[in-house]
C-alpha cells in the first residue's frame, strides 16, 4: 500500500478538476470503444466498398453472438473469483445433447430446449460440486470436468456430426431475424442486460464482486461466498449451454469438435472487458464490446484478403495494448518490474519477522 | 561432517582460544527505528558452552537484539563487542573479530524457516548446498542423503525418512531438522546458536524432548542463546538469564537460586504484590495516577450501567474450541470487556468464534432475547444479531482494497440500500459519507479507493464498516495492529466514544495498551482458560501481563463468572 503514497496525496485534488462527463467517457474507462472506432475507420479507408455495408455489420453481430454468449458466461464465475475452463466443453456437450434429443426422442422443440438447458445446468452443478464442495482449485477442477464432458460428447455423438431429426422449427432458433438481427444476437443482448443489471445494480451483484475480490472480508461481511461461487458455475454452464443450443441451430448440426475453440476468445474478451466501463471489474458490457472489437478485426481483415495468420497477430496485439492501457498504468508496471529484482533496504519494515529464509543472513557467504 | 565433529567430548570446547573470560560480550548496544528507541544501551555477556536465556515481554527489544547479533540490523554507533576477549565489530555477517573471520552465528526462528513441501534432504541442502557433478549439475543424491543423515544424527534424529516432505514430519522432528541445518558446517565447533521461541509450535509432550536435545548440544560445548517469554522453559534449560525490559537490561542472573517471582519482578520492574489479587498496584508517577483516576471513573460508569440496565447485552456460556476450554462471560450495556493473552492462548481465535468465522466445538451465545449455538454460527447470522467483528488483519480479512470507502462500509448491509431490486448507490454513498464525517477519515471522500488511504484511515474505515452493523456489540480483534501512534489515539478515542454512547465492546488484543485504554473490565486468558479478571483501577499493563505470563501465581480461578 505504501507504494501508492504519492498518489494518495495527489489523487483527490486531481479528481475534483476532472468533470464528471469526461471521467465517464475517458479513455481509461472506454478505451475499447475508441479502439473499435479506430478499427472501423481503418477498415473503411482500407476496403471502403466492401466494409461499408449493412451485411458487414450484421455479419459481425451474427458471427460473434455465440462467442459473446460464451464470454458472458465466463463473466459471472470470473467476477466471483473462480475459473471455468470447462465452458467450451459445456457448450459442445449441450449442443450434441440437444441434437441427439431431436434425433432420438419425440419431444417437441420447446421440450428439447428446456431439457438441454437443464442438462447444462447439471454440468454447472457438477462443476460447483468439484470446485466448491470438494474444494479443488477451480483452474484444475474445471479442466478435469471438461475432460469428462469431452468423453460425454464422444459417447453421445460417436465422433460423428449429428444431423438427423433437426426440424425446421428448430432451425428457426438460429435464423429468425428482426431488422436483419438474428435470434442469437437478441439472446446475447438479453443476457448482457440481465448480467449488467444484476452485477451493477443489485446487492447480489456486489456480493459476487466482493467474493471475487477478496473472499475472507466478503465472508466476514455476511456474504455466502460458497453459495455464490457454486451458483456462478451453474450460471456459466447454463449460459454456455444456451450458446450450444443456438450454435446447433445456426450450423444445423451437432458438431462434436466445436466446443474448445470458443474457450480462448471468450477468456480474452472477458479479461479485456474487465478493463472497461467498470474499474477493473469483470462486467457484461465491457465483455460484449471486447467481443465485437475482436470480431471487427477478424471480419475486416478477411475482407482485405489478408493472409490467414494476420487476424491472430492483430488479436494478440490489440489485447496486449488494450490490457496494458486499461489495467496497469505505467507506474505499476515499473513497480512490478522493480520487484522482480532484489531490493535492499526492506529490512526495517518488520522487526519481528525472521529473515526471508528463516536463517541468519550471515550464513550465505560462509557455507560452500 | 559437522555431526561427527559435534560429537566431541564435552569437556574440551574445541579451538578454545582464551579460557577464563566470557565468550561473547556486548556493550552499549542501542537501536532506534524512526526515532523510536528500541534498545537503549544493552549489554550482554555469554559464557562459552552455556544456555543463556533472553527474556522479555513483547516490545522489550529481544528480537532487535538478536537481529543485531546476527547482522540483520546494524546497531547505533557506540556499541562495542568482544569475542574471546578480542574486540569485534558488527558486520552484515554478524560479530566479526578484527583479526579473524566472523563469529559463526546461526539462528533458528520460531517458524523454523523450512520449506514444508521439501524433504529433509532439500531443506538441509538450502544451507549446505548440493553435492554433485560440476559438469552437468546432476546432484549426487546418494552422497546428499548420507550427508543429511549425518547432520540429522547430530540432533538425535535417526531413522527419519529423509525423503518425506517436512510438513508430514512431527513438529519436534521439524525442529530437529531446523537445528541440524543450523549446525551444518560448524567446523571447529565454536559459534553461537540462537533459538528464538523454539517451543512455540511444539506440543507439550515434545517440549521436554527438545530440552533434552538442547542439553546434549550444550554438553558438546555449543553456546546457545535461548529466546523465550515462557518462564518455565527458562528454569528447565537455561544456565543464566538476561531479562530485557523496555529496551534496557533489567537484570542478568544465574538461574540457580532464582525464583519464578524473581524473574517476574525483573520483567515487571518492581517488586509488586502477587497479581490477580484485588489489591491495587502502587501508583508510581503521574501517568499511572491519572490512569487510576480514569479507571475508577470507568468502574463507576460500569457499575452504574449494571445497576441501571441489569441484564447483560451479550452472554456467552461454555465456549469450547481447539484452543479454548469452556470460556463463559457476560457483557453489560455500555461495558467494554477486554481479553488479554499471549499468542497461542486462544485469544486470537476468540473473536472469530463468536461471529462464526471459525467453528466452535460447543458453546452458546445470547444476544438480547435470542440464543444461538456457536457451533452453527455464521457471520451472516452474527450481523443479523447486531454483532460486528473488526478483524485483526485489515487487508486480508477486512477491506476490499481496490473498492471505494463507501462500498467497503456498506458491504455488510447492502440490502439496506436496495429498493425494488435496485441498488441505490447514492444511498450507499450518503451512508459512507456520514461515517467518513463521523470518524474524520481523510480524505473525506467516500468514493476514494481504500488502498490509497493511510493505515490509520483504513482502520477507521474498517471500524466504520462494523460500527454500522453493531447494534448490540462491537468485537474488535487487534484494533490497532499496524497503525501509527497518532491513529492509535484516534481509534482509542473512537472506541471510548462508542462505549460512552452505550455500545458494548469486546476487545481482544495482544497489545495490552489497547485494553488499558479502552476497557472497563479485562479477562486474562492463558492456555484457553480465563485465569484472572481485572476491573477499574486494577487494569494496568503490569497486572495483566503478570496474569498472562504467570499462570501459577495467578491461581486457577477457572471460569470468571462474577456477573
Amino acid at each position: 500500500m505504501t507504494e501508492l503514497s504519492d498518489r494518495t496525496v495527489a489523487a483527490p485534488a486531481r479528481r475534483r478538476e476532472v468533470p464528471e462527463w469526461l471521467r465517464v467517457l475517458g479513455f481509461r474507462r472506454l478505451s475499447i470503444v475508441y479502439v473499435e472506432i479506430l478499427a472501423v475507420i481503418i477498415f473503411l479507408l482500407w476496403v471502403p466498398k466492401t466494409f461499408a455495408a449493412t451485411a458487414t455489420v450484421t455479419g459481425i453481430l451474427d458471427q460473434n453472438a455465440i462467442t459473446g454468449l460464451v464470454a458472458l458466461a465466463l463473466v459471472v464465475p470470473l467476477a466471483a473469483g473462480v475459473f471455468d475452463l470447462s465452458i467450451g466443453f459445456a457448450l459442445g456437450a449441450t449442443s450434441i445433447f440437444c441434437v441427439w434429443l431431436l434425433g432420438n426422442t419425440s419431444f417437441g422443440v420447446p421440450a428439447v430446449v428446456a431439457l438441454s438447458v437443464l442438462f447444462a445446468a447439471c454440468i454447472g452443478c457438477v462443476n460447483g460440486f468439484v470446485v466448491v464442495t470438494l474444494r479443488i482449485d477451480s483452474f484444475i477442477g474445471t479442466l478435469a470436468t471438461g475432460s469428462l464432458l469431452q468423453s460425454a460428447i464422444l459417447i453421445i455423438s460417436g465422433d460423428q456430426d449429428l444431423t438427423t431429426g433437426i426440424t425446421r422449427s428448430f432451425l428457426r432458433l438460429g435464423t429468425s431475424s428482426a431488422a436483419h438481427i438474428t435470434v442469437p444476437v437478441f439472446v446475447m443482448l438479453a443476457v448482457t442486460l440481465a448480467m449488467w443489471y444484476v452485477l451493477n445494480h443489485t446487492a447480489l451483484g456486489r456480493h459476487v464482486h466482493a467474493t471475487g475480490l477478496s473472499e475472507v472480508p466478503a465472508r466476514l461481511a455476511g456474504v455466502r461466498t460458497d453459495r455464490i461461487r457454486f451458483c456462478s458455475l451453474v450460471i456459466s454452464a447454463t449460459v454456455a449451454g444456451i450458446a450450444g443450443i443456438l450454435l446447433a441451430a445456426v450450423v444445423s448440426a451437432g458438431d462434436p469438435s466445436v466446443g474448445p475453440s470458443y474457450l480462448i476468445p471468450a477468456f480474452a474478451a472477458a479479461f479485456l472487458g474487465a478493463t472497461q466501463f467498470r474499474d477493473r471489474l469483470f462486467n457484461a458490457w465491457g465483455t460484449v464490446f471486447a467481443v465485437w472489437l475482436l470480431g471487427t478485426i477478424i471480419s475486416g481483415l478477411a475482407l482485405t484478403n489478408a493472409p490467414l495468420w494476420m487476424p491472430y497477430v492483430f488479436q494478440g496485439v490489440v489485447l496486449i495494448i488494450a490490457l496494458s492501457l486499461g489495467s496497469w498504468r505505467g507506474r505499476s508496471i515499473r513497480l512490478r518490474w522493480r520487484r522482480l529484482r532484489p531490493q535492499p533496504g526492506l529490512d526495517d519494515i518488520d522487526a519481528e519477522a525472521p529473515g526471508p529464509d528463516g536463517l541468519a543472513p550471515n550464513q550465505a557467504g560462509r557455507l560452500k | 561432517m559437522a555431526g561427527t565433529e559435534l560429537g566431541m567430548p564435552a569437556a574440551q570446547p574445541p579451538a578454545a582460544a582464551k579460557r577464563g573470560g566470557p565468550f561473547i560480550v556486548l556493550r552499549d548496544v542501542s537501536k532506534s527505528f524512526d526515532g523510536n528507541l528500541v534498545l537503549r544501551g544493552v549489554g550482554l555477556s555469554l559464557e562459552r558452552g552455556e544456555v543463556h536465556a533472553l527474556l522479555g515481554a513483547n516490545g522489550s527489544g529481544k528480537s532487535t537484539l538478536i537481529k543485531i547479533i546476527t547482522g540483520y540490523h546494524a546497531p547505533e554507533p557506540g556499541a562495542a563487542a568482544w569475542v574471546n576477549g578480542r574486540a569485534a565489530s558488527f558486520t552484515r555477517h554478524g560479530l566479526s573479530p578484527v583479526d579473524g573471520p566472523p563469529l559463526l552465528t546461526r539462528a533458528v526462528h520460531q517458524d523454523l524457516g523450512l520449506i514444508g513441501r521439501f524433504s529433509a534432504v532439500d531443506n538441509t541442502a538450502m544451507v549446505t548446498g548440493y553435492t554433485g557433478s560440476r559438469v552437468l549439475g546432476k546432484i549426487s543424491w546418494r552422497r546428499q542423503v548420507s550427508r543429511t543423515r549425518e547432520l540429522l544424527a547430530s540432533t538425535g534424529l535417526e531413522n527419519l525418512d529423509v525423503h518425506k516432505p517436512v510438513d508430514e514430519c512431527e513438529p519436534l522432528q521439524r525442529t530437529q531438522i531446523a537445528l541440524a541445518r543450523a549446525l551444518a558446517g560448524w567446523d571447529g565447533g565454536e559459534g553461537l546458536l540462537i533459538l528464538d521461541e523454539p517451543t512455540a509450535s511444539l506440543p507439550d509432550d515434545q517440549v521436554q524432548r527438545l530440552f533434552a536435545i538442547i542439553s546434549s548440544l550444550r554438553s558438546r560445548g555449543i553456546t546457545i542463546l535461548y529466546v523465550s517469554h515462557r518462564l518455565s522453559e527458562v528454569f528447565a534449560v537455561a544456565d543464566r538469564v538476561t531479562v530485557l525490559r523496555g529496551g534496557l537490561v533489567a537484570g542478568s542472573r544465574p538461574v540457580a537460586g532464582l525464583t519464578r517471582q524473581g524473574v517476574v519482578d525483573l520483567m515487571m520492574g518492581s517488586a509488586a504484590p502477587v497479581p490477580g489479587a484485588a489489591s491495587i498496584a502502587p501508583a508510581a508517577g503521574e501517568a499511572r495516577a491519572t490512569g487510576e483516576a480514569r479507571a475508577t471513573g470507568e468502574a463507576r460508569i460500569a457499575a452504574e450501567a449494571r445497576a441501571a440496565g441489569g441484564r447483560p447485552v451479550m452472554e456467552v456460556t461454555g465456549l469450547w474450541s481447539a484452543k479454548l476450554c469452556g470460556i463463559s462471560f457476560a457483557l453489560g450495556p455500555g461495558e467494554a470487556l477486554g481479553f488479554a493473552g499471549l499468542v497461542g492462548s486462544g485469544l486470537q481465535e476468540l473473536p472469530y468464534l463468536l461471529v462464526g468465522a471459525h467453528q466452535a466445538s460447543s458453546g452458546q451465545i445470547r444476544v438480547g432475547r435470542t440464543t444461538a449455538a456457536l457451533r452453527t454460527m455464521t457471520p451472516l447470522r452474527a450481523i443479523s444479531l447486531g454483532i460486528g467483528l473488526v478483524p485483526g488483519d485489515r487487508m486480508r480479512e477486512g477491506l476490499l482494497g481496490t473498492r471505494s470507502v463507501a462500498e467497503n462500509i456498506g458491504l455488510p448491509q447492502l440490502r439496506r440500500f436496495q429498493r425494488r431490486g435496485l441498488l441505490r448507490r447514492q444511498d450507499e454513498r450518503a451512508f459512507g459519507q456520514r461515517w467518513v464525517d463521523d470518524l474524520h477519515v481523510t480524505p473525506a471522500d467516500p468514493g476514494h479507493e481504500v488502498r490509497l488511504l493511510s493505515g490509520g484511515n483504513q482502520q477507521k474505515v474498517l471500524l466504520a464498516k462494523w460500527l454500522g452493523v453493531s447494534s448490540a456489540v462491537l468485537i474488535a480483534a487487534e484494533p490497532t495492529a499496524g497503525v501509527d501512534v497518532h491513529a492509535k489515539e484516534l481509534i482509542y478515542a473512537e472506541l471510548v466514544r462508542q462505549r460512552e454512547r452505550g455500545l458494548s465492546l469486546l476487545v481482544c488484543s495482544t497489545d495490552l495498551t489497547d485494553l488499558v485504554r479502552t476497557c472497563t473490565r479485562v479477562i486474562a486468558l492463558s492456555d484457553g482458560v480465563a485465569v484472572a479478571e481485572f476491573e477499574g483501577a486494577e487494569i494496568s499493563e503490569d497486572n495483566i501481563l503478570r496474569a498472562v505470563l504467570h499462570r501459577d501465581a495467578a491461581g486457577q480461578e477457572g471460569d470468571s463468572e462474577d456477573d
